[in-house]
């Protein structure tokens, strides 16, 4: 081979070699997000339920999650614009869920909160956080919801479904109002099963909904006059209107989270749990699929604005762990 | 000289008699191993019994015969079982400790004792997507095995199984692992530093052994079929995987291993539903067998 050849093949190696250092440590830069995904959100999602963890989404503008815990024990998640409250069962904790707030990688209990076991939490746009709590003190047991005010360090007791019934997932809705499921308590070989959704006034009346499904579902109101509420049982999103009574139907899909300004609702597809799809609240029987996981499944979702400060500084220059991305 | 043959004739006696009093052994063979599955049971009236399987198999580990004997447990006046923590994890609170399970089995020349310490906790968590109350048990298992008269112990540890094949609820496994230096006792605490001194004194590694752990049985067992629940960990001596002939330990050997399951809060979940079950595999060097 004369020199021209074996500077061909240094030269090609080189290109090589150079090519393959800048894959490896190619950081990547989110571009802005389609139409109508602006926003800052954080999931919990994971091989199931019980062993997920907490992912922030870029739209960029395919789907890029990037993995913000790794105990594999995060469960229902909150969030306002300054706060990220999240379930969490991890070792550090005793193996059952606790309402802790996540900030820049530290989980800690939030201010003004005695005891910290609950879970399911639903933060309002005033950072003042819904949670279940389960008394064990007294027999038989009894299901607290909760409400924890950090700014003003207080904490109290919003309702109690008594012995015998227990509530399930809770929700803000517009105009200060709180909806939750209740249900009769699980025993073996009988799950649960719904009583009706009860709904909180401010002012501190109550009025509960016929039942609109069977089995405990999610349930996301946020600032939209639409209940969305997830059909576990018949796979399906029920939107359901408590002041008229008015229902629509998407099937194939769970709600998970409303944006910010209550005009769309983020869905997953309720066979895997691991594409992601938009819905207007405009036409309510249209998902359009915006991005996907290769591992994970999702979950919950907080949906909050691009101006968020909540869960720390956003998760750039650093490789997704998931998602659409490379 | 009649004297001195009868001499010899009298010696010979007791000497023929002896070896023909020898009982055959399982594994007599130096060359085939013996693979003991010890499985927590209880009898109809709740008398705690141990099953044993025991497995012959030669060096190319086929399966030369098959043995199973069920065994009541003997029972001890001083038995506490809070006196012998496996675990600092189940005394977490909101759990509750059940009764200590035991497989227990000894014969001539080997002891093998697995202990179980089970906990559970209802309405621990809520389902995140539905938001439906679930429950956890917890297990954790210790013991090994401690052979003498030319018996020589090649793996020893625990293992614990959900019993279900179709679904996943084990959230969580540990056991230890790594190599075992000489003359040093083995933390068997896991990863936390624990005041679990009960169980590792007793313990101490012998050179190039190891400590390993799978969600499969450490040999090819019926237990595999829940392996998607499983946990199992042991004591491997630095034979293995080809002990047949050679290698094994005399002294104490064992492992611990911690498992954690969730379940939906409707769905009955007792301790029959898991398989508690301690390995024990060992061979026979003694040039008249093993009993």
């Amino acid at each position: 081979m004369n020199r021209s050849g074996i500077g061909l093949i240094v030269m090609i190696t080189a290109i090589a070699l150079s090519s393959c250092s800048r894959s490896k440590n190619e950081v990547l830069q989110a571009k802005p997000a389609p139409a109508g995904l602006d926003g800052r959100m954080f999931f919990t999602a994971g091989e199931s339920g019980a062993t997920s963890d907490l992912y922030e989404g870029v739209f960029a503008p395919g789907l890029l999650l990037y993995r913000l815990t790794t105990s594999q024990r995060i469960g229902g998640i909150g969030g306002c614009k300054t706060a990220l409250t999240v379930t969490n069962a991890d070792r550090t904790v005793g193996f059952t869920d606790t309402i802790q707030h996540f900030d820049a990688g530290t989980l800690s209990t939030p201010p003004g909160l005695e005891s910290p076991k609950g879970s399911g939490p639903a933060t309002g746009p005033d950072c003042r956080v819904l949670f279940d709590h389960l008394d064990q003190a007294g027999q038989p047991p009894t299901d607290h919801l909760m409400l924890l005010d950090s700014a003003a360090m207080s904490e109290r007791d919003l309702y109690s479904p008594g012995p015998g019934k227990v509530l399930g997932i809770a929700d803000w809705g517009p105009g200060g109002r709180v909806a939750v499921f209740e249900g009769t308590e699980p025993s073996d070989n009988h799950p649960t099963v719904v009583t009706g959704i009860v709904i909180l006034l401010p002012d501190g009346s109550k009025r509960v909904l016929p039942p609109p499904v069977n089995r405990l579902g999610t349930l996301q109101w946020s600032g939209s006059k639409w209940m969305a509420i997830g059909d576990e049982a018949n796979g399906k999103t029920l939107f359901l209107d408590p002041d008229s009574g008015a229902r629509k139907e998407l099937p194939g899909w769970f709600p998970l989270a409303w944006s910010p300004d209550g005009q769309r609702l983020l869905v997953t597809d309720a066979a895997e749990r691991k594409a992601l799809a938009v819905v207007d609240s405009a036409d309510l029987t249209t998902a359009r699929m915006v991005g996907h996981a290769k591992k994970v499944r999702f979950f919950d979702l907080v949906w909050l604005p691009s101006n968020a400060t909540a869960g720390g500084p956003p998760p750039m220059g650093r490789r997704p762990d998931d998602g659409d991305g490379p | 000289m009649r004297r001195l043959r009868l001499l010899f004739a009298g010696a010979a006696v007791p000497l023929m008699a002896t070896l023909l009093l020898v009982q055959p052994a399982r594994a007599d063979d130096p060359t085939q191993l013996i693979q003991d599955e010890l499985r927590v049971a209880h009898a109809a009236d709740g008398t705690p019994q141990t099953v044993v399987t025991s497995r012959v198999v030669n060096a190319a580990g086929q399966v030369l015969s098959t043995t199973q004997e069920t065994i009541n447990n003997p029972r001890f006046r001083t038995e506490d079982s809070m006196t012998f923590p496996c675990l600092s994890e189940g005394n977490r609170a909101g759990f509750v400790a059940h009764e200590r399970r035991e497989a227990l089995h000894k014969t001539h020349n080997d002891m093998a004792q697995f202990l179980f310490f089970p906990y559970s906790v209802d309405k621990a968590r809520r389902d995140t997507a539905g938001g439906s109350f679930e429950k956890q048990w917890l297990i954790c298992g210790t013991g090994g095995a401690d052979a003498n008269n030319g018996s020589r112990t090649v793996m020893a540890g625990p293992g614990v199984a959900f019993r279900d094949s179709n679904a996943t609820y084990r959230i969580g496994q540990t056991w230890k692992e790594g190599r075992t230096p000489a003359s040093y006792s083995v933390n068997l605490g896991f990863e936390v530093p624990t005041d679990v001194v009960n169980i590792k004194a007793g313990i101490t590694q012998t050179p190039t052994a190891s400590l390993r752990g799978s969600p499969r049985p450490p040999w090819n067992s019926d237990l595999d079929a829940f392996s998607r629940n499983g946990a199992n960990g042991w004591w491997e001596d630095s034979c293995a995987p080809n002990c047949a002939g050679t290698g094994g330990s005399s002294n104490y050997q064992g492992s611990l291993v911690e498992a954690l399951w969730q379940f939906p809060q409707d769905k009955p979940v007792t301790e029959d539903d898991f398989a508690m079950t301690g390995f024990f595999m060992h061979r026979c060097s003694n040039p008249f067998g093993c009993r």
